[in-house]
């Protein structure tokens, strides 16, 4: 762990600092000679990784269960606490000896959910606390802005939570990578089950979230509901945090529309769900239809926080917690051992982004940023909670089974919530790197950084 | 403190004390580039805010559209013309003295509460523009990237797509102690400029305006367009900076143009003492700095920095500490917010001329104060 | 007495608020190079009639003609750059700033224009003013470092009229100029106003203290519930009856 110095105040005595004025120009040449990349941890015997998570705003409960995750998976790393999924991880480099014999720091950062301060925040990590990889999420705007900077930087970013398709789309980045899944497999996942319960004449609403995320994951649900027959009435942006959605919500009830689909998330979606029950808009009944709503992009930790109201709406998942694999069933009692609950699947992704970063680093026997790369792109993997897995070279997705879930009507406890409907294979959500909805990025080269 | 009154001599420190700041902050945790880089870019923006806060005594809550407009024109310089930052300096500064002026020969018509009120308007109409009306300018709450496929006509035959080019000064990097370098060159100009500009027949009338707008008229001054000028200054400085924010980190955000952020540099320009030269630069420095060092302590850092006290004493000293630090450090800020303005109503600058007075100096007056 | 010799002619005006009418058909003409005192009780009219002088308030009918130019309806900064200057009842001065710049900057409006973009020129090299502004602040007996918020209240009153002189205003309003002095500072007041009179500059003055109208007018209008009772010279002002009776012997 490392903190910020901020003692030793009588060195700002001018004089001292007049006195050095002739030295300034030695730091545009600092490190020059002594790595090939930056942030090289060289000979020390620590490495230095930066987790930046949402700590404030309408994401903060993800990113404190993100933070939790990270905490966790630093241990384990290091060998300390029972292992977690390291002893379940298909194939693994790891020792429990930290990354390549260095033991792990880390660094942390608030985002705040703006790009701005999450940008700061990186920077802050990786040119004052020597950060070599950043990760975290919980906002796609801010992961694509996070990733663009540790792409211009030169250290590898490990996404988190981040849905977007932009993410590893047009906005896609050689340093970047995606555990997560995203709005088209949502939507490919969601389709079929959608017209197994609701039939095909339906009649769709969309409340979406005002930036890159809700307009990716609008376009793909619309996209794949219109597939099945639907119409879509309307779709309707709204802004990031707003807190009340009741001026959004009453325009619903009187548009003949007979679903409406919350492409929200975090607080948002606790908020615009939580007022759309109380509008009445479950009890209504539309063109002989019973009104139903969607939520497109569910959460253990949103479920949980919408309470009753979640009670047999359909959504998707990255990872539940309920999952019976061995890999999950080891992180979910490391987790609840350490913190007293089970994990969300924001934490689910951010402890197996830092595991696989820990472990590419291994595999290449170094952290500079090309080789780590190198060592992910294509890799394939399993144990790790979603079954087997592969990043896709092409563009830095993995892919993986897609879980829909549905609110539980009788939860056996607090945190039992959701039920897995249907876990949809790999192949079904699986699309070409050039798919309409994904199209006009490029990886570009990677980038090593300048020292 | 003869040296403080020569122009020369002033800009002399000035220019030394800026450039020999990752040497001097180091030891503090705050001799980092980005860090740096915000030091200079803040202090130039709070400075230019000065011109019309400090001068003229207009209370500005909107400067932070500036800010952003300078931000978007120099990333679409970007992406559309070349990597060189000087176009993209210039866009900037141009498009938002271009809005400056719009905005203020609207907002000037009053004054007062009712001026404020104006420009916040005008502010909260230009982020909820650039957040969703405008998004194909500005791409939302996302905010503008540089993308490999930008056209950037006048590189094109420079350059072979190898990745996304970084900004550059005639090929120097722009990132680094050399954006900082240039950022803090940028800001010594912009300082000798606002020095220029207080010492000038125009700023007196500036502050003839502050100090009694009736006199003014009724000595013949046309004060509006007075106003308006020193709003469109105070609008390119704050185009400039935002400018070279993009320069510094080729994204634009609609966040940058949010009220907060408007507030931010009255907050700054108050704590280091508006209408003084060099106290909203210090305001600036001050503020970023609690920023990037307070909201980065967490609960083992702090447990750690408390570590020699005895366990049952070091956990209760962090649970005091806690809330004001990490997430909650704007908490910290608003407490030294609240002392400055009870004890120090004039700003840091106001404190350090009165330990100048009290320890027998040779200042014959309170100088500086006016300026 | 000849047109050309008139610096103010206000001619017909009229001004009510609601249903007052605060002036009705003044008639008045200043010569050039007299003191013209303007008296009466309180609620008579005498501020209102200086407002429509400078471009505070515009009459409802009739004009005000300045040195040949109509000044109703124009802008106070542009009747000032056409030569008038006026001394407030309660001083208007620069209180941030020091007695030098508080004299400068009404130099710098007669040298500059009412506006004039020059940031980059530095003021310490502006001799011109400076040493303009620095007899103007000799004669009226004050120190130019000192702070203006810091004067008392006469020496405030002596450096607006320092300001308003440092223009060279071809007419010259005040309003109750020696209003809340002692009567020393009145005296002195009384002295340095006469000084200016020897320069040979046009003076509306509105006053109170019968002393000073006595000692300084050329001319006395007396105004009344917004009408001018009588004219003339001091002597004929004073043995004027209904003067007497409306103010005097009031």
């Amino acid at each position: 762990m490392k903190q910020p110095k901020i003692n030793r105040r009588d060195v700002l005595k001018g004089g001292a600092a007049l006195g050095l004025a002739g030295a300034a120009p030695m730091f545009f040449t600092r490190n020059a000679y002594a790595a090939s990349y930056l942030n090289d941890p060289g000979n020390a015997a620590t490495v230095t990784l930066g987790f930046n998570v949402p700590q404030t705003g309408a994401y903060a409960d993800e990113g404190a269960d993100e933070l939790r995750a990270y905490e966790l998976a630093v241990q384990h790393i290091n060998g300390e606490g029972d292992g977690g999924m390291l002893n379940t991880m298909q194939p693994s480099a790891l020792k429990g000896n930290g990354i390549l014999g260095k033991k792990v720091e880390y660094v942390t950062g608030d985002t705040q959910t703006k790009s701005d301060a999450a940008r700061a925040s990186a920077k802050r990590m990786i040119e004052k606390d020597g950060a070599v990889m950043i990760t975290g999420g919980s906002s796609s705007g801010v992961a694509i802005a996070v990733q663009g900077l540790c792409q211009e930087a030169g250290v590898i970013f490990m996404a988190g939570l981040t849905h977007s398709n932009d993410t590893t789309g047009k906005d896609k980045r050689r340093n970047g990578f995606r555990h997560f899944f995203n709005g088209y497999m949502s939507g490919q996942a969601l389709g079929p089950v959608l017209e197994k319960a609701y039939g095909k004449e339906r009649n769709a609403y969309h409340l979406t979230a005002d930036y890159t995320w809700g307009w990716t994951q609008e376009a793909s649900i619309k996209a794949s509901t219109e597939n099945i027959g639907w119409k879509t009435n309307n779709t309707v942006k709204t802004p990031v945090g707003a807190g009340d959605f009741s001026q959004y919500i009453t325009p619903v009830l009187n548009s003949g529309a007979d679903t409406l689909i919350l492409n929200h998330y975090g607080k948002d979606m606790i908020n615009s769900l939580t007022q759309a029950v109380q509008f009445g808009l479950r009890d209504k009944n539309v063109n002989g239809n019973d009104f139903v709503i969607v939520v497109p992009l569910y959460s253990r930790l949103m479920a949980q926080g919408a309470g009753e109201n979640v009670k047999g709406i359909f959504g998707s998942t990255n990872w539940h917690w309920s999952l019976p694999d061995e890999g999950s069933q080891a992180f979910v009692k490391s987790f609840g051992q350490a913190y007293g609950f089970p994990p969300s699947q924001a934490a689910h992704t951010c402890y197996v982004q830092a595991l696989l970063y820990a472990d590419a680093c291994e595999r290449a026997g170094t952290f500079m940023p090309c080789e780590v790369v190198g060592a992910l792109e294509g890799h394939k993997f399993d144990g790790m909670g979603n079954g087997p897995t592969e990043y896709r070279a092409e563009d830095h997705q993995c892919f993986k089974d897609v879980l829909v879930v549905k609110g539980k009507e009788n939860p056996s406890s607090q945190f039992d919530v959701l039920e897995v409907v249907e876990v949809t294979p790999r192949a079904q959500v699986e699309y070409a790197p050039d798919n309409e909805f994904f199209a006009g990025g490029d990886l570009g080269p990677c980038n090593n950084g300048s020292a | 403190m003869n040296i403080m009154k020569s122009e020369i001599g002033m800009m002399v420190v000035f220019t030394i004390v800026i450039l020999t700041m990752p040497l001097w902050l180091a030891p503090i945790g705050a001799g980092y580039p980005d860090l740096l880089q915000k030091f200079a870019i803040f202090g130039l923006f709070a400075i230019g805010y000065n011109i019309l806060f400090g001068l003229t005594g207009y209370l500005s809550f909107g400067h932070a559209a500036f800010l952003g407009i300078g931000s978007y024109a120099a990333v679409w310089s970007f992406k559309l013309l070349t990597m060189n930052v000087l176009p993209a300096i210039l866009f900037g500064v141009v498009c938002s003295g271009i809005f400056a002026f719009c905005i203020g020969y609207v907002s000037l018509r009053r004054s007062g509460i009712y001026f404020s009120i104006l420009t916040l308007a005008f502010a909260q109409m230009s982020y909820n523009l650039a957040y969703s009306v405008l998004t194909p300018i500005t791409n939302g709450e996302t905010g503008l990237q540089l993308t490999i496929n930008d056209p950037r006509i006048l590189d094109a035959a420079v350059t072979s797509a190898t990745g996304l080019p970084s900004t550059t000064l005639f090929g120097l990097s722009m990132s680094g102690y050399s954006g900082f370098y240039f950022c803090a060159v940028v800001l010594i100009i912009g300082f000798f400029i606002a020095l220029r500009i207080s010492r000038s027949p125009f700023g007196l009338v500036l502050k003839g305006i502050k100090s009694n707008q009736t006199r003014m008229k009724y000595t013949g001054f046309n004060t509006r367009p007075y106003m308006i000028t020193a709003f469109v200054i105070s609008g390119m400085y704050a185009g400039l900076a935002g400018s070279l924010m993009a320069v510094t980190d080729p994204l634009a955000g609609a966040e940058r143009m949010q009220w907060t952020a408007s507030g931010e540099v009255v907050l700054m320009t108050i704590l280091g003492g508006a209408g003084t030269l060099v106290g909203p630069v210090l305001g600036a420095g001050l503020i970023k700095y609690f920023e990037n060092i307070f909201s980065a302590f967490n609960d083992k850092s702090l447990h750690e920095l408390f570590s020699f006290l005895p366990e049952i004493l070091e956990n209760g000293v962090v649970a005091i500490i806690r809330p004001f630090v990490g997430e909650g450090w704007h908490l910290m800020l608003g407490l030294l917010f609240m002392l400055i303005i009870i004890f120090l109503p004039g700003g840091v600058m106001k404190g350090i001329d009165r330990i100048k007075t009290k320890f027998g100096s040779k200042s014959e007056k309170p100088a500086e104060q006016s300026e | 007495m000849s047109v050309e010799d008139t610096v103010l002619h206000i001619a017909d005006v009229h001004k009510s608020f609601g249903g007052l009418h605060a002036l009705s058909d003044i008639d008045l003409s200043v010569q050039k190079g007299t003191t013209h005192a303007i008296i009466g009780p309180n609620g008579a009219g005498k501020s209102t009639l200086l407002n429509v002088c400078i471009g505070r308030l515009i009459p409802d009918r009739g004009a005000v003609v300045f040195d040949g130019k109509e000044l109703t309806g124009k802008s106070p900064h542009e009747i000032n750059q056409a030569g008038v200057a006026r001394v407030f009842q309660t001083p208007e001065i620069f209180t941030d700033l020091t007695v030098m710049d508080n004299v400068i900057v009404p130099i710098l409006s007669k040298k500059d224009g009412s506006y004039k973009f020059n940031p980059m020129q530095n003021l310490a090299h502006r001799k011109d003013a400076r040493d303009q502004a620095m007899e103007l602040i000799e004669d009226v007996g004050l120190h130019p470092d000192d702070h203006a918020g810091s004067l008392s209240r006469g020496d405030k009153r002596r450096l607006e009229l320092a300001m308003c002189l440092s223009q060279h205003p071809k007419l010259l309003l005040l309003d109750e100029p020696t209003a809340g002095m002692s009567r020393h500072d009145t005296n002195s007041t009384i002295e340095l106003l006469k000084k200016i009179k020897e320069r040979g500059m046009t003076k509306v003055v509105i006053e109170h203290d019968m002393h000073v109208v006595f000692s300084l007018a050329d001319k006395i209008s007396v105004l009344a519930e917004g009408k001018i009772i009588a004219e003339g010279t001091p002597e004929e002002v004073k043995a004027n009856p209904v003067v007497q009776e409306a103010y005097l012997g009031g």
